[in-house]
């Protein structure tokens, strides 16, 4: 890794500049959040909180936001009901081919793009005349955080000790106490950081939203850019920053866990 | 072991297997319901007519032919795949310095240099592309900076068009790039590069015969990633590429949500579906092979 003088420093000059193109766009976001006019001017000019009071008093963003939390936290909580019993299966499952194929179906509203999910559930849904419905949102969040959930508790599943388990039956406890009280409780730290991620994709999505939702059961990223797209003037900005801050805050949380660590196969 | 303690070992296990069955229902009927069946769906009304926006019964390759044989939908493949393939040359290009730099760092700097690529994915894609759109836009930070420094007469055009899209599509999948090539750098035996330093081999030469063929792992896992994720993207292309661009995406959106043409924007999206397929069944090829030879 080392190599010579110019080498390195070329390669930290570059690395600079890399770390600038990631970081910029909402540095300069949260900038034109602050400007004292409505569009953008170089150099920056004069210092105001007014659009922040704007997207406040539109009331155009507040229902989409709890809407969007009460979404993410509701399918989270779907996803982890329905990943620990199937995680627990699947460790006890003898073939190992079962066990992949179980797996790969699992994990695959990971690979098929959100747009497909969004329009193959824009139809399904539409026959059933549950677009723009609370419940058809919740059923396509649900669907594409669980590869998150179920992923992190099957690693910890995966590392439950039978020891474990085998004692707390000879001991005499029955099933519901033994996973209450040895199984359960290994699975916290898996069951966590996948509901971390899911709540964070579930926020992020604004595909499948867009595509199952019309006018009713919008969500803030979907209000986001409708406003963009209408209007667009720095109350966007302000709405982005207070995410752009909340991302960080919700990055430095879990990097004090260790967690960020497992983001490299999040996707979409 | 007696017949009888066999017979019971048998039904306790047959027992297990049940439970097993039903422990895994809920999660069965979530991704079959929702994913499975819908996608199906899909696939079949991809050979129906359409008319007037009522979809009508009865077999038709239509919509597949207009689109494997049509010019305009040729471009749009054609683009999608070039941009896609653009976004994905890109992040590795950028990905290296950091990278390398992650990897050759003193353990506390690291984590900080590793947040910092982290960060950015924890905060909301829509968000991250409307960023771009203050800096590129007609009324952007560029191009208010080169009018300002009386560069400019006429504003650049930056956004709405593919400039926009690939310098956008590239920030938001550059972490994934950045973590996947890291994890192979990190674990890369330093006596290789310092040999390679002592034989004589100057920084260049030793980066691209010792380090970048042993990177090659994370490059191929990144770049399939990258690549099947800008395939199927959408928020980038719509807010900084807009609706008068070519991408399959796009095209889809417009197809079912404006024109209300279902048959089409789901024959495009059962191509679009293979497509990404068929770039994970590679890259399982891939890693195999590599795996095999290595």
């Amino acid at each position: 890794m080392n190599g010579s003088r110019p080498f390195r420093v070329a390669r930290v000059l570059a690395a600079a500049l890399v770390y600038g193109f990631l970081l910029g766009p909402m540095l300069v976001v949260a900038l034109f959040s602050f400007s004292d006019k409505s569009f953008f001017t170089f150099p920056p000019s004069g210092f105001s909180l007014r659009w922040y009071r704007a997207a406040w008093e539109s009331g155009l963003f507040l229902d989409p936001a709890v809407r969007s939390l009460a979404l993410a936290a509701l399918s989270t909580l779907i996803a982890a009901a329905f990943s620990i019993p199937a995680a627990l299966a699947l460790r006890r499952t003898r073939s190992p081919r079962l066990r992949a194929i179980v797996e790969f179906l699992f994990l695959s509203p990971l690979i098929v793009p959100a747009l497909i999910v969004g329009i193959a559930l824009l139809y399904a849904f539409n026959r059933l005349g549950m677009v723009d419905t609370f419940a058809a949102l919740l059923a396509g969040h649900t669907l594409i955080v669980f590869p998150f959930v179920f992923r992190a508790v099957l690693t910890s599943v995966m590392a439950l000790r039978q020891e474990w388990i085998d004692a707390a039956e000879i001991l005499g406890a029955p099933p519901l106490r033994s996973f209450r009280d040895v199984v359960l409780p290994a699975l916290v730290p898996g069951l966590v950081s996948g509901a971390i991620f899911a709540f964070i994709v579930s926020l992020d999505q604004f595909t499948v939203s867009l595509f199952v939702t019309q006018s009713e059961q919008i969500v803030l990223p979907v209000a986001i850019y409708r406003y963009l797209y209408d209007v667009n003037d720095p109350v966007v900005a302000a709405v982005s920053t207070v995410l752009v801050v909340f991302g960080l805050l919700v990055a430095v949380a879990i990097d004090r866990f260790g967690w960020l660590r497992h983001l490299g196969g999040t996707g979409g | 072991m007696s017949a009888t303690a066999s017979r019971t070992a048998v039904r306790a296990s047959a027992r297990r297997g049940t439970a097993a069955v039903w422990l895994l229902l809920p999660a069965i009927v979530l991704v079959v319901a929702l994913l499975l069946v819908p996608v199906f769906d899909m696939v079949v009304i991809s050979f129906r007519r359409e008319s007037f926006g009522q979809i009508l019964p009865g077999f038709t390759l239509e919509n597949y032919r207009s689109i494997l044989q049509g010019a305009a939908y040729a471009e749009i493949l054609l683009k999608t795949f070039g941009a896609a393939a653009v976004v994905t040359a890109a992040c590795v290009v950028l990905a290296f310095p950091v990278a390398s730099l992650i990897a050759g760092a003193p353990p506390r700097l690291r984590g900080l240099l590793y947040f910092l690529v982290a960060a950015p994915l924890l905060v909301n894609t829509v968000v991250r592309t409307y960023g771009w759109l203050l800096i590129l836009g007609r009324k952007g930070l560029i191009n208010e900076t080169l009018s300002w420094l009386g560069v400019l007469q006429e504003p650049l055009a930056l956004s709405g068009n593919y400039i926009g899209l690939i310098v956008g599509g590239t920030q938001v999948f550059l972490p994934f790039m950045i973590l996947s090539i890291t994890t192979s750098l990190v674990a890369i035996d330093r006596r290789l590069q310092e040999s390679s330093a002592i034989l004589g081999a100057g920084s260049v030469r030793t980066f691209l015969d010792v380090t970048l063929p042993l990177a090659m792992p994370g490059v191929i896992a990144g770049s399939v990633l990258v690549f099947s994720l800008m395939l199927g993207a959408f928020v980038t292309p719509l807010i900084l590429g807009g609706t008068a661009i070519k991408y399959v995406s796009v095209a889809v959106y417009t197809d079912a949500l404006v024109l209300f043409n279902l048959p089409r924007a789901t024959a495009l999206s059962v191509v679009l579906l293979v497509a990404v397929l068929l770039v994970y069944a590679i890259q399982k090829r891939l890693i195999r092979r590599y795996e095999a030879f290595a």
